[in-house]
């Protein structure tokens, strides 16, 4: 049966100095459609490169990488921007909004180069700021900026959202609020999303769990009861 | 400290691009100040080194009368003296093997040429050949506008006769023929442009050298001396001149107590040979005058008998033309009346046959109405005889008729008497009575035998008496019926012949009176026959009379003619006579006003002591070394405020980068100081590797280039270079603090924040709403990206100042570039063909010039000069106020105000309007006026050559551009001077189609006119103009290189830092989905803007910075065009852009490789 993300033996190299790391040492895995995946493993495991892999931010040396039936390994990087552009949703840990916009716009950056976009401001209420659609991220706090990223990548209409510890630069209550919105975003809208992070603790919030150690997936568990992130201590 | 080294070095490795950026622009602007502040010196020095090689004469004296031993004593007993060497040069005109005339000055050398010789000044360079050895013999100066490729060793150089000359004994001191034996160079001559003369085309064009022995004169005509200590002196510097100026003053002083003595002696017997000249003259005028008029007054005489003769002969003319003109009248007038008379005469003829006509037609109806009548009396005749018949028979019918009644009545009475009763009266009865009476009495009855015969006849034919005689009375009705109507018509017919006869007589009486009337005519026209004939026979006479006249006339006046002839003949022979008495006149008054001049000359006899700044090719080389110097004070200014600028944002950001660095070190407990030096380090290794490299290349490169430039026009054989220690003290000292202060500021803010602070990253600079959202029609139209491109701009202010700076100065480099080639090229335009509307100015020693004859016959051919303007030229110096500068201006006076307006256009330079040039007018040039801050309405004080001051009121200010000048009318002149003008020039127009010839040719003839002190022409000093500046044209490549590497360099540091800087933006749209172009897009959107408003603000400074360069770079007495250009504006902007273009292109590269997952794993 196909998987809507599949990793076949992925690998990925860096060359450092005379040695050759494997940052992703043929990692296996899939995820299906609608499920809320939570990438787990400690720092330097290589849940980044995966993320990365899989966001088409980078290339893998070996091995394959299937989204919705597309390999996407096989992309040359202008299809990799296109599939950026069209199929993926990023959410990094510091934001990264363009300084100078303000949040609606920050989303309309994002929305405006999109074939089936959704309405920015309606995004944006829906992540809770629709009284803050004119501000610029500085007048923002962390956890709002955090939300101005998620509505970005929503507006998007993406087939996967893909956050790279989002909770990192967040404080605890903030985080569970910005953990809170990406889990209700996956339940509700039927999303694919796939968290990083390095806190174990979430895992229990996730429809899938797939554990990251040295480059390699160690396992891919399903989760058979998730629980709302309000549920959950760390 | 060693590790703090190894964090500088790292540093710099790390951020290659941005030091060499700093390295780049300190090496361009330490290049540029250092190479073109000693550009001005290293030619000094080079052009000094070939001066002192040379000995090139400290100064040189030289009298309009020549120069004795008592003279060179009284020079070399001067304090300050040196070498001192006496000289013979002479100008003249010299052929060439091929024809050529070559106008020439040639030198002595001294006796002695060895080395040590102190005195041996200016010594020619042996380039080929030998030097002379024998008189005659002669070394060429090799300029550089001698004839490339030409062979002149060996060659012959003729001195030319001059033909006109030839009764002065010694009209050229040289002999016959000069051997160039080798080519020399020479110091005094390194100008490609030339040195004026008097002789031949008024400009040198070769210069030679030869023995003393060669020459042929008595006197020296130059003292050439060296003073003493000036050769270790550079001979720009101030001390040399304080030497040579104190040695000049010198010399100066004592000038007119020696040129005193030498007049003395030279002007006695000149006069007193003027005078014998002048009697002789007189008395053979005299003489001539006498005889040709004794032959005047012969002819005359002849002349008026001729002219008597003249008369008569008229007189007789104008009798017989009278006399013909009254015979063709009478002819006239008699042939008209015969005319009339032959008219009338044909009229009556021409009556007459009508009335014959008439009467022939007349006689015709008559014979007709004749036959007519004739006809009708035929047929009455005809009709008559039936009637005559009818008669008859009806007289027989009743004679018959009245016999038987009257036998009948006989009967009956013989009835009666017988008695027999007559009942019957009636034939029958007759009949049978008769009958009766035979029976009753026979006899009786015999006698009624006709009776009875004639009833019984009647009877047979049916008829009775009874009714035979009605029948017969009807007949005869009916014949008187027919007889009346004949009887009728005959009588009509009668009548009708004797109306017709009554006719016939009319005609005929007609026919009489006309006859008559013929006669009568053709009697008359006999008669009219005979006058005609008889007059023109007296016409005839009368024309023969005439025409006889005619004959008579004729011969007098071939007689006259013949005589006339003869007197005109007389007459001619005397005008020619005349004429030559006249040009004898003319030439010997000529050759006495020479004479004349030539004493005035020696009057005008005078020293002038003249230093190197009178050499041509010395002062020139002068004056371009300090346009280089004035363009050197500008330029470098740019690329120093660009470096600040580099400096600054480059140290900045890399503050910024190292902000977590500087907090680590503070919190280690680094002193600020100690972390600060690390930038200051940073920028000092880049700044003096970049003060390294520029100096030790600019002070090579841009003396060589300027050297060699320039070494197209003069011939200094050296280029020296050396390193200039205080100019690249200066220059690198400036290099320093235009970075290191920038590099300060950026560490400072930085140090003094909390290194806490300094460990966290610092806060982007938050968003800000700008002011253009607030105009919101304006900003809801604008699409997304461009807004994001508007707040972007205004956001990075100093990015937003620096771009627009640096594009600006490239733009602004370029226009000036561009604008300085415009302004240049435009003068020579602007002057000698605008401004000046004539070719050729004659320069006359006196006024008294213009009457002599040779210049009256060439100024009076159109086909060589088409018009002329005497004026007067003055060299002049203004009276300064305050502290400006006293500038030398010629004081111009025009004989003729208004004609001088055809020879010079006065308008003014921005309006281009006419300025008016009246009686009443002041008009002074543009750059005197600026360069005296007057206007008008202000006051000018100038004094003229003898030093009289005069005040005027400015009344105009006029575009020009070479020389200053006060323009006066000849009336203003006399008021403010104190005396009439005196003529001292001509301005000629010459003819469209002169070619060079044309002009070597009027040149040749000019000079040897009297008084003439030399020709110019415009078109010669246009060209020699253009040799002066196209020398600068290099300079305006300069600026385009340099405009361009600045571009570059500004354009690429900047775009750099944005990339750097926004790294993280960058790489966020990139993750979003941005594709590499529009990524690009983002980024060159501002930068295009930029380069955009960079260039428009480029362009106006441009026109600023061009206006300073050309105030700056103009010499005193020239005024470059002011204008650029409007393809020069275009070319700037193009070539900006085209810059930034490439800039962009190159960093295109960069943006594409720009890591996301790098950019994205730290915090901005």
């Amino acid at each position: 049966m196909e998987h809507f993300i599949e990793f076949q033996n992925v690998c990925k190299y860096y060359t450092m100095g005379e040695h050759k790391i494997a940052a992703a040492d043929h990692v296996s895995f899939f995820v299906e459609k609608g499920e809320f995946c939570v990438i787990v493993g400690p720092s330097g495991a290589g849940k980044t490169t995966v993320l990365n892999m899989l966001g088409g931010m980078d290339t893998c040396d070996e091995g394959k990488i299937l989204l919705d039936g597309q390999e996407i390994s096989a992309y040359n990087q202008k299809q990799l921007t296109t599939y950026r552009r069209y199929d993926v949703g990023f959410v990094f840990q510091f934001y990264n909004l363009v300084q100078n916009l303000t949040a609606l716009e920050n989303v309309e950056l994002a929305s405006e180069i999109c074939k089936d976009p959704l309405d920015a401001r309606d995004t944006l209420t829906g992540v809770g700021l629709g009284e803050r659609l004119q501000n610029f991220p500085a007048q923002l706090s962390g956890g709002e900026q955090q939300r101005v990223a998620i509505a970005r990548a929503l507006a998007k209409n993406p087939k996967i959202l893909l956050c790279d510890e989002p909770t990192g630069a967040l404080d605890y209550n903030t985080g569970k609020a910005v953990l809170a919105l990406l889990q209700n975003t996956c339940r509700n809208t039927g999303r694919t999303v796939l968290v990083i992070t390095h806190n174990s603790a979430l895992t229990a919030m996730a429809d899938r769990v797939i554990h990251i150690k040295s480059g390699r997936a160690i396992s891919n568990d399903v989760n058979p009861d998730p629980r709302p992130v309000e549920e959950i201590e760390w | 400290m060693k590790t703090y080294g190894k964090n500088i070095f790292r540093t710099i490795r790390g951020s290659l691009s941005r030091f060499l950026a700093i390295f780049a622009i300190v090496a361009l602007g330490v290049g540029f100040l250092a190479g073109l502040l000693v550009s001005p010196m290293d030619m000094r020095l080079s052009a000094d080194a070939l001066y002192d090689e040379t000995r090139l004469y400290d100064l040189r004296v030289v009298s309009t009368l020549g120069l004795t031993e008592e003279d060179v004593e009284a020079v070399s007993a001067v304090e300050g003296v040196e070498g001192l060497f006496p000289a013979y040069d002479t100008d003249l005109v010299l052929l060439s093997e091929e024809g050529d005339s070559l106008t020439a000055r040639v030198h002595s050398l001294p006796e002695d040429t060895s080395e040590e010789n102190a005195n041996y000044l200016t010594r020619p360079q042996l380039l080929e050949g030998r030097m002379p050895q024998e008189p005659g013999e002669c070394v060429i100066v090799k300029t550089k506008s001698l004839v490339e490729g030409q062979e002149w060793v060996g060659a012959t150089l003729t001195v030319e006769e001059d033909e006109e000359d030839d009764e002065e004994e010694d009209s050229s001191p040289l002999p016959q023929t000069l051997t160039v034996v080798g080519t020399v160079r020479s110091a005094a001559y390194v100008s490609m442009e030339p040195e004026y003369t008097t002789a031949g085309s008024g400009t040198l064009e070769v210069m030679l050298y030869t023995l003393p022995e060669t020459f042929d004169m008595d006197y020296y005509t130059a003292l050439y001396l060296s003073v003493e200590g000036a050769r270790e002196l550079n001979s720009s510097s101030d001390q040399y001149w304080d030497k040579v100026e104190a040695v000049q003053s010198a010399l100066e002083d004592m000038a007119p107590e020696r040129a005193q003595l030498r007049y003395e002696t030279l002007v006695g017997d000149a006069q007193q040979e003027l005078d014998d000249a002048r009697a002789e003259y007189e008395e053979a005028r005299a003489d001539t005058e006498e005889e040709l008029a004794d032959a005047k007054a012969q002819l005359e005489d002849a002349q008026k008998e001729i002219d008597e003769n003249r008369q008569t002969l008229a007189d007789a003319k104008a009798q017989l033309e009278s006399g013909q003109a009254q015979l063709d009248s009478g002819k006239t007038t008699f042939y008209n009346e015969i005319y009339t008379a032959r008219q009338e005469i044909q009229n009556g003829y021409a009556q007459i046959e009508s009335g014959q006509a008439q009467i022939d037609s007349g006689s015709a109806q008559i014979e007709s109405a004749q036959a007519q009548l004739d006809q009708g009396y035929a047929q009455l005749a005809q009709e008559e005889q039936p009637l005559l018949e009818a008669k008859a028979q009806l007289d027989a019918t009743k004679s018959q008729l009245d016999s038987l009644t009257q036998g009948k009545e006989a009967l009956f009475q013989a009835a009666q008497g017988l008695g027999v009763e007559v009942a019957d009266t009636s034939d029958a009865g007759a009949l049978a009575l008769i009958a009766q009476l035979e029976q009753a009495a026979p006899e009786a009855a015999a006698q009624f035998a006709p009776l009875q015969e004639g009833l019984n006849a009647l009877a047979a034919q049916g008829q009775d008496t009874a009714s035979a005689l009605a029948a017969w009375e009807e007949g005869t009705a009916q014949y008187e019926a027919g007889y009346a109507q004949w009887s009728a018509g005959k009588a009509e017919l009668d009548q009708n012949q004797a109306a017709l006869n009554e006719q016939r007589y009319a005609l005929q009486n007609q026919q009489v009176t006309l006859n008559n009337s013929r006669a009568e005519l053709d009697q008359n026209s006999a008669a009219l026959q005979q006058t005609i004939n008889e007059t023109e026979a007296q016409f005839q006479a009368t024309q023969g009379e005439i025409d006889q006249g005619w004959i008579d006339y004729q011969e007098g006046m071939a007689q006259l003619e013949d005589a006339q002839k003869e007197v005109d003949e007389g007459l001619a022979d005397y005008e020619e006579g005349w004429q030559e008495a006249q040009d004898q006149f003319a030439e010997a008054e000529e050759e006495l006003a020479d004479g004349e001049s030539q004493l005035r000359e020696i009057e005008e006899g005078e020293w002038y002591v003249f230093s190197r700044e009178d050499n041509v090719g010395f002062s020139s080389y002068d004056s371009n070394a300090d346009k280089i110097a004035a363009i050197a004070s500008v330029f470098p200014v740019f690329f120093f405020l660009v470096a600040a600028l580099v400096a600054l944002t480059s140290m900045t950001r890399l503050v910024e980068e190292e902000r977590q660095q500087i907090g680590t070190l503070k919190a280690l407990g680094y002193s600020p100081a100690a972390i600060a030096s690390k930038y200051m380090i940073y920028a000092a290794i880049a700044t003096a590797a970049g003060c390294v490299v520029g100096v030790a290349a600019g002070m090579q490169v841009f003396p060589t280039i300027i050297i060699n430039a320039y070494a197209i026009m003069y011939d200094i054989p050296h280029t020296l270079t050396p390193v200039n220690w205080p100019v690249a003290a200066l220059a690198s000292g400036a290099a320093l603090v235009v970075t290191l202060v920038p590099t300060l500021n950026a560490c400072w803010s930085a140090l003094r924040e909390a290194p806490a602070r300094l460990m966290l990253p610092k806060a982007p600079k938050a968003g800000k709403r700008i002011l253009l959202e607030r105009i919101t029609p304006l900003w809801k139209r604008m699409k997304f990206t461009h807004k994001v491109t508007a707040r972007n701009l205004f956001r990075y202010k100093k990015r937003f100042f620096m771009t627009v700076i640096g594009i600006a100065g490239c733009t602004a480099l370029l226009v000036t570039g561009f604008g300085v080639k415009d302004s240049i090229s435009d003068i020579v335009e602007l002057q000698f063909d605008q401004l000046n509307q004539y070719q050729l100015i004659v320069g006359l020693k006196d006024e008294s010039a213009l009457e002599g004859a040779k210049l009256q016959e060439i100024l009076g051919d159109k086909d060589r000069v088409e018009d002329y303007l005497s004026v007067l030229q003055d060299s002049g110096q203004v009276v300064p106020k305050g502290s400006d500068p006293a500038d030398s201006v010629t004081i111009l006076a025009p004989s003729d105000v208004d004609r001088y307006r055809e020879y010079f256009q006065f308008r003014d330079r921005t309006s281009g309007q006419a300025v008016d040039f009246t009686e009443d007018s002041v008009v002074i040039t543009e750059k005197l006026s600026e360069r005296q801050h007057l206007d008008v309405g202000d006051q000018i004080t100038v004094k003229n050559q003898d030093e009289v001051e005069a005040t005027f009121t400015i009344t105009g200010i006029c575009e020009n551009y070479v020389s200053h000048y006060l323009y006066l009318s000849p009336a203003a002149y006399e008021e403010a001077f104190g005396e009439a003008p005196s003529w001292n020039a001509l301005l000629c127009k010459l003819p469209a189609q002169e070619d060079a010839q044309d002009e070597d040719q009027l040149t040749t003839d000019l000079l040897k006119c009297r008084d003439i002190s030399g020709t110019q022409y415009t078109t010669e000093l246009s060209r020699s103009f253009n040799d002066t500046i196209s020398s600068i044209n290099f300079i305006v490549v300069v600026l385009i290189v340099s405009a361009g590497i600045l571009a570059f360099i500004v354009l690429y540091n900047l775009t750099n830092i944005n990339i750097a800087e926004r790294q993280n933006e960058l790489a966020t749209i990139k993750v979003l989905g941005f594709y590499n172009r529009e990524v690009a897009a983002y980024i060159y959107r501002e930068t295009v803007l930029l380069t955009l408003i960079g260039t428009a603000a480029g362009l106006v400074l441009g026109i600023f910075l061009h206006q300073f360069v050309i105030r700056t770079a103009e010499i005193d007495m020239v005024m470059f065009g002011r204008s650029i250009y409007p393809l020069s504006y275009l070319w700037s902007a193009l070539l900006t852009v085209v810059f930034s273009v490439f800039v962009n292109l190159v960093m295109y590269r960069k943006l594409k490789n720009v890591d996301m997952v790098e950019s994205l794993k730290a915090p901005e």
